[in-house]
């Protein structure tokens, strides 16, 4: 919920974070895996209750898969795509623990490289983030050089919440409606450094269509180092 | 479902369908009627039971009890079921899983092989067929509370360890917990959640001033909803334990410690959350004891399991009882002790504790109690924690008695030769040697 409030508050900045726009030269230092994508699609309630859609976040992840996978093989770069994509259910405890760790620093750069009120001074104007170099871990177990983290939120009015935003908007108050919001973060497997980061939020998108999904990864990975 | 961005056609449409909201989605139907209880068993039904009248009480067949007009019976929900992809009940079992991901690799949960296959067979036990379903995760949290989601992820906390006595009041619990699970409570309340907000959000569009009061009618209609399925699961434990053949009658005794603990709370909050949302302890000490009565009288045999509950929790309760001691919450603490020695195996550990208690608090007074309770453990039955001599030297030091304190120091280090703090410790024993 806090994360979502997050997304909403940055709407307005557009920009990638990176620190470098061009991954490792030579082709066998090119290899990133696309780690399992985190998501989950919702209705959202007349009333503001979110519910999770088992079925639209199933067709939702395919549609992302299929998006990914389509998108990167442009790039200069081999796609790892792990055999078991969906679940993290093959990696042991040390290596789960890099996933969550990278998890919370992406969520730590949406916090604090896109709300100026949040910027940390210590940081200054460096984009120095790492997960450090125990992202090797994650190395071994791929076989790969960057690794890239997707996550996605995608909610959908119900019609009950339509009237409600109706009903608001003749009363002269706002109500929020879904949003589509999402972050990708990019990590150097050799030194856990975060290389390039992106997140987009958005009241548009739909993850349940295939074509608006490989749209929204597009837009996701703007600015994508090649 | 569409999108915020109406085109201005939707309108009349959008309004149309609003008012059939909460019959838009299916709900998983569980083989029970969602969000009641049961009716009483029909009269025609197969298996012939005793009267189904108003005057039923406890344990009418195997399967079912009565109390007060309600029936609760075991269901006979299939063992493994996974609710179909597009009902409300997917969204949240697919949630759960998410989070059980997290809680598998938790950094408070507890990774030991023995107890947790020791909780995993209480469980299988209460749960019967059910079994596989049901996934046990301890968590080192120490407060008396137990987690069921949805999507069978099952948490217990090392602070209900702490305070169940024997294998029965922790299968009352567990069967609970479990109960919660077969009557698919997390997925009634979610609806109940979503028709309340969403009944909300037109009276208020529709009345203005009145929302906030019928906001507050309805987060009280929400928590009575709560209350309703923990006496529900309360009775769902009764009957499980029935059937694994656990002593019904000791699920009472859980809540009746527990409202000592409560009570001996000085400032106690009146609005303790988990008192919003649970039934009122000494309701359900009262009702489950009657009904535990009840129950108990119609089996031939029922156990405690209380040796076996205590060879597996004995040599894990240091920590779970240094983690109670670290909640700063000394009144409530020391009547959980209390409890504790009542019947306790190891007297001598508890009362160390005691003494911690003392030592930690540093009240008027408190030094000479925690001395005299670190004398009593090592007088009682049962063996002291090694480091029992470092608190008691500690205690001595801070009052200026060198050579008692030299001495405890000692028999520290001569109790525990391989202490991590073994060098601060000589030197304190050489600092008061020469002072």
């Amino acid at each position: 919920m806090a994360t979502l409030a997050v997304f909403a508050l940055t709407a307005c900045v557009q920009t990638a974070h990176k620190t470098t726009g061009e991954l490792k030269s030579g082709s066998e230092n090119r290899r990133i895996v696309l780690m399992p994508v985190d998501i989950e699609l919702s209705v959202l309630n007349a009333g503001g209750v979110n519910e999770p859609r088992a079925d639209w976040t199933n067709a939702g992840r395919e549609h992302v898969r299929t998006a990914l996978a389509a998108h990167t093989a442009a790039f200069e770069a081999e796609i790892v795509v792990p055999d078991n994509s969906d679940i993290l259910d093959d990696l042991d405890k040390e290596q789960l623990q890099i996933v969550k760790l990278a998890n919370a620093v992406g969520s730590s750069i949406l916090l604090h490289e896109y709300l100026p009120q949040l910027k940390l001074p210590t940081k200054k104007d460096q984009f120095d983030w790492t997960i450090g170099p125990d992202a090797k871990l994650l190395k071994e177990k791929y076989d790969a050089d960057y690794a890239l983290f997707v996550f996605l939120r995608d909610s959908y009015a119900s019609s009950g919440r339509v009237a409600v935003i109706i009903i608001g908007a003749i009363l002269g108050v706002g109500v929020q409606g879904g949003i589509q919001a999402g972050t990708a973060t990019l990590v150097d497997l050799d030194t856990g450094q975060v290389v390039w980061f992106n997140r987009l939020a958005r009241a548009s998108g739909d993850l349940r269509n295939g074509d608006a999904a490989t749209e929204t990864i597009k837009l996701l990975l703007t600015e994508f180092p090649t | 479902m569409i999108r915020s961005r109406a085109s201005v056609g939707l309108i009349a449409s959008a309004l149309v369908l609003a008012a059939c909201q909460t019959a838009g989605r299916t709900v998983y139907e569980a083989p029970l009627r969602q969000g009641e209880l049961l009716d009483p068993p029909a009269a025609t039904e197969q298996k012939q039971t005793a009267a189904t009248t108003q005057s039923d009480f406890g344990l009418v067949d195997a399967d079912t009890i009565a109390h007060d007009g309600r029936y609760f019976r075991i269901t006979d929900l299939s063992p493994g079921e996974r609710p179909s992809p597009e009902t409300l009940e997917a969204g949240l079992w697919q949630s759960m899983d998410r989070v059980e991901q997290q809680t598998r690799t938790s950094g408070n949960r507890v990774d030991d092989t023995e107890l947790n296959a020791y909780l995993t067979e209480v469980t299988c036990r209460v749960a019967g067929e059910h079994c596989n379903d049901v996934r046990v995760y301890v968590m080192r949290v120490p407060a008396f509370n137990a987690t069921m989601a949805p999507n069978g992820m099952m948490q217990v906390w090392t602070g209900l360890l702490l305070r169940t006595r024997n294998e029965a009041q922790l299968a009352g619990v567990l069967g609970h917990e479990v109960g919660h699970f077969l009557r698919r409570h997390s997925a009634q309340r979610m609806k109940n959640v979503i028709e309340t907000t969403n009944f909300l959000a037109f009276f208020s569009a529709a009345t203005g001033g009145w929302g906030s009061i019928a906001g507050l009618f309805a987060q009280g209609q929400l928590l009575a909803f709560n209350r309703d399925h923990e006496r529900e699961a309360d009775g769902y434990g009764l009957l499980l334990m029935n059937r694994s053949g656990y002593d019904p009658r000791e699920a009472a005794l859980t809540w009746s410690n527990l409202i000592r603990e409560h009570d001996a709370n000085e400032d106690k909050d009146e609005r303790d959350p988990f008192l919003s949302t649970h039934p009122a302890p000494e309701e359900r000490s009262k009702i489950l004891g009657e009904l535990g009565a009840a129950v108990a009288s119609k089996m031939t045999t029922s156990e405690k399991g209380r040796d076996r509950f205590l060879e597996i929790m004995l040599p894990r309760r240091a920590a779970w009882l240094r983690d109670e001691l670290n909640q700063r919450s000394f009144e409530t603490s020391n009547e959980l002790f209390d409890i504790l020695l009542e019947d306790d195996p190891n007297p001598a550990e508890i009362l160390f504790f005691k003494g911690e208690l003392h030592r930690l608090r540093g009240e008027e007074g408190d030094e000479q109690m925690a001395i005299d309770f670190y004398v009593e453990s090592l007088q009682a039955a049962g063996t002291p924690p090694a480091e029992l001599h470092r608190s008691k030297g500690l205690v001595h030091n801070r009052r200026g008695a060198h050579t008692a304190a030299k001495e405890s120091f000692e028999a520290y280090l001569e109790a525990s030769p391989n202490a991590s703090d073994r060098l601060i410790v000589e030197d304190m024993i050489k600092r008061l040697a020469t002072s």
